[in-house]
């Protein structure tokens, strides 16, 4: 009797919030296309990633100087688009910002390399950004190092390098970056949708003067809110199975072993129920669409970036940490997200699992109990 | 491989270093073998165990190439004569600049954008929402009276965040400009540009829950085609020529120019500036034009 009488009026509240969020075309659209648009970029970004233009001047026509164009033009760390035996044009292609870097090779290069003597091969960068920079900087010499290690097998001489790497991988083949990216983007989604689309829902309440009647309802709060949070944890879940069934049919976001099926779809359902979660606590305290959204898609931005996006976990998570956390709950939400978002990248690292879960139910119960309270003041 | 350029070094123990791998707060565990000496000066082979944690390909390739990178260097310092080939490196600009320093410029973009689209479109989509757009429409005014006059109003209540912004990277962040009279006229045109795209968007869609995230949403990724991290052309083929339709893509070019005198766009930042007036003025224009068309097909709302 006592679940009959909760269940009514969850699945009237239920009702009535996807009913309005599925009348608005305009707001579904809002939700999906900065995730549609996002994996767009990242197939087209993954493509280019590391992979800067680089114009060749190649003055000498000596084997030496042949076989380094060859290695050149067949390494993965830049794109040579254009190849000319006189610097000018490759000079003019550097400034109209054409290449991001000019490689030359003297005219007396095969004469040096044989001589043994000093035979430096120029590159010139447009350094404006050290990223880019440093990936060319480390590219002509490991073009270099594969030039000497071919001369083992070329002309039967022993490479004066003696120090080969012996590289042994963690998993048995490469993510590729859009592989990677796709799970960081599909957290951002559920973040950022679960927060707008139960934020919206319950400030709409407000906003429409609506919330009166909830409130003078026969119901309690907590009833009021967990139909609030269904409502955005289905439309959320309904928006990340449209990313998801399109990223596991083309093969993006599969698991390797179906078994890890089931810890994925968990830590989705988990991270869309406290997104949606911290949208209905932020809707019930801002009680405006315009803080709603001021206040929840920035804090997700801020995790995304904080938490998943490949190139800040490592090498500038320092100087972001500085930057943009802000307070203790950002870092505890950075902890456990970073290891959620290790699952679904389909690690095998279970244990992770059993730490993951309680901490993002806490969040749910933390938010839930914090929208009740803003419920009591009203 | 301390001045490689690529790694952050930290020497510890097998098992420490295996710990933190486990933690992933490494990418890979380089062991230099007992013998290394030894083997160098017998002229033997050495092998160099590299464990990697190939999560991502983008990190994996920087440390498959910066170890045979280390290596070569190594050889070349110590062996002159039997290494000879060397990387001669020539930079445009007279110093490197950092990735903050580069980035931070491409968010101050990004930013008044964000702030021109919310602030713009929520007022206009708010005349619909409250009906006051009735009153607005049948006023005996042009409509491009009432849409300039709504984009000065956002304007001046976008402008405090813009200072607030400023002042962060220039004084906190520490980012100083280079030029000082660009970056007030660029901040003033990229205001003009997105306050009055703002507008328009709330002028087509008359629904805050949908301007507002629609306008962040889409921000994020027109952000990251648009050259925030690099010149966009360097990149994609398709995405640089998408890029280059959209103000974002001048906005951080001119930005670029006036904080660390960088050209990113083949156009420069002159024409760059040109450009985004023609933005400016068209979004004006169009977003008069919507306004227009809501008075001759009556309000709905």
């Amino acid at each position: 009797m006592i679940i009959t009488s909760s269940i009514i009026p969850i699945f009237a509240i239920l009702r009535k919030d996807i009913g309005v969020w599925l009348r608005q075309p305009t707001s579904i659209a809002a939700t999906v296309l900065p995730a549609i648009a996002f994996m767009i970029i990242l197939y087209f970004g993954a493509q280019a990633v590391g992979r800067n233009p680089v114009a060749l001047v190649v003055q000498d026509n000596g084997p030496h100087a042949h076989e380094l164009v060859k290695i050149l033009s067949q390494s993965g760390a830049f794109k040579i688009v254009m190849t000319s035996s006189t610097p000018e044009k490759a000079d003019k292609a550097l400034k109209q910002l054409k290449v991001a870097a000019v490689i030359t090779i003297s005219n007396n290069f095969d004469a040096d390399y044989n001589a043994k003597k000093s035979d430096p091969i120029t590159i010139h960068i447009n350094n404006l950004n050290l990223d880019f920079t440093n990936d060319l900087r480390r590219s002509l010499p490991a073009a270099i190092t594969e030039f000497y290690a071919d001369k083992t097998g070329s002309n039967g001489n022993t490479s004066p390098i003696q120090i080969h790497v012996k590289e042994t991988d963690m998993r048995t083949q490469d993510v590729d970056l859009m592989r990677f990216e796709l799970v960081p983007n599909l957290v951002l989604l559920l973040t950022t949708a679960g927060i707008v689309n139960a934020g919206l829902a319950t400030a709409r309440e407000w906003e429409d003067y609506t919330i009166k009647e909830l409130l003078l309802a026969p119901i309690s709060r907590t009833i009021l809110i967990v139909g609030k949070l269904l409502s955005g944890w289905l439309t959320t879940l309904l928006i990340a199975a449209v990313v998801l069934v399109i990223g596991a049919a083309l093969g993006y976001l599969r698991p390797e072993n179906p078994i890890y099926w089931i810890s994925t779809l968990v830590i989705i359902l988990l991270i869309a129920l406290a997104s949606a979660c911290l949208g209905v606590a932020i809707g019930a305290a801002a009680r405006r669409f315009q803080r709603v959204t001021a206040i929840g898609i920035p804090l997700s931005i801020d995790l995304f970036f904080l938490v998943v996006a490949s190139g800040w976990q490592h090498s500038y998570q320092v100087g972001f940490r500085r930057l943009l956390i802000l307070s203790l709950r950002s870092m505890a939400l950075m902890r456990y997200r970073w290891r959620s978002f290790i699952i679904l990248l389909k690690d095998s690292h279970r244990i992770y699992l059993y730490s993951v879960e309680p901490l993002l139910l806490l969040e749910c119960l933390v938010f839930c109990r914090y929208a009740e309270a803003c419920l009591y003041r009203s | 491989m301390e001045h490689s350029h690529s790694f952050i070094i930290q020497q510890t123990t097998a098992s420490n270093a295996q710990n933190l791998m486990q933690k992933v707060q490494i990418v890979a565990i380089v062991t230099v073998p007992a013998s290394f000496d030894a083997a160098l000066e017998h002229g033997k082979e050495i092998e160099l165990p590299v464990v990697v944690n190939n999560l991502d390909v983008d990190f994996t390739n920087d440390i498959r190439r910066a170890v045979p990178l280390a290596i070569t260097s190594f050889y070349a310092n110590a062996f002159p004569n039997q290494v000879v080939v060397r990387a001669h490196e020539v930079d445009t600009y007279f110093q490197d600049t950092g990735y903050i320093q580069y980035i931070v410029v491409s968010l101050m973009v990004v930013s008044i954008m964000l702030g021109g689209l919310l602030q713009a479109g929520s007022n206009a989509a708010r005349e619909y929402e409250k009906g006051t757009i009735k009153e607005l429409i049948l006023a005996p005014a042009n409509p491009l009276d009432i849409q300039v006059g709504k984009i000065l109003g956002a304007l001046v209540l976008s402008s405090s965040s813009v200072v607030v912004m400023i002042i962060v990277i220039v004084f906190l962040i520490g980012v100083w400009p280079l030029h000082w009279e660009e970056l007030v006229g660029f901040v003033l045109l990229l205001m003009v540009t997105f306050v009055a795209t703002g507008t328009l968007i709330g002028t087509l869609i008359r629904r805050r829950q949908a301007v507002i995230p629609l306008s962040i949403g889409l921000s994020i990724p027109i952000f990251f085609i648009s050259g925030a991290f690099g010149p966009a052309i360097w990149g994609d083929p398709v995405t640089a020529a998408i890029a280059q339709l959209q103000p974002i893509y001048y906005g951080i070019a001119i930005f670029q120019h006036a904080f660390h005198n960088f050209t990113t766009t083949s156009t420069g930042p002159g024409v760059d500036e040109f450009i985004l007036i023609g933005f400016a003025a068209a979004m004006v224009a169009i977003s008069a034009i919507a306004l227009g068309s809501s008075r001759g097909r009556g309000v709905t709302h």
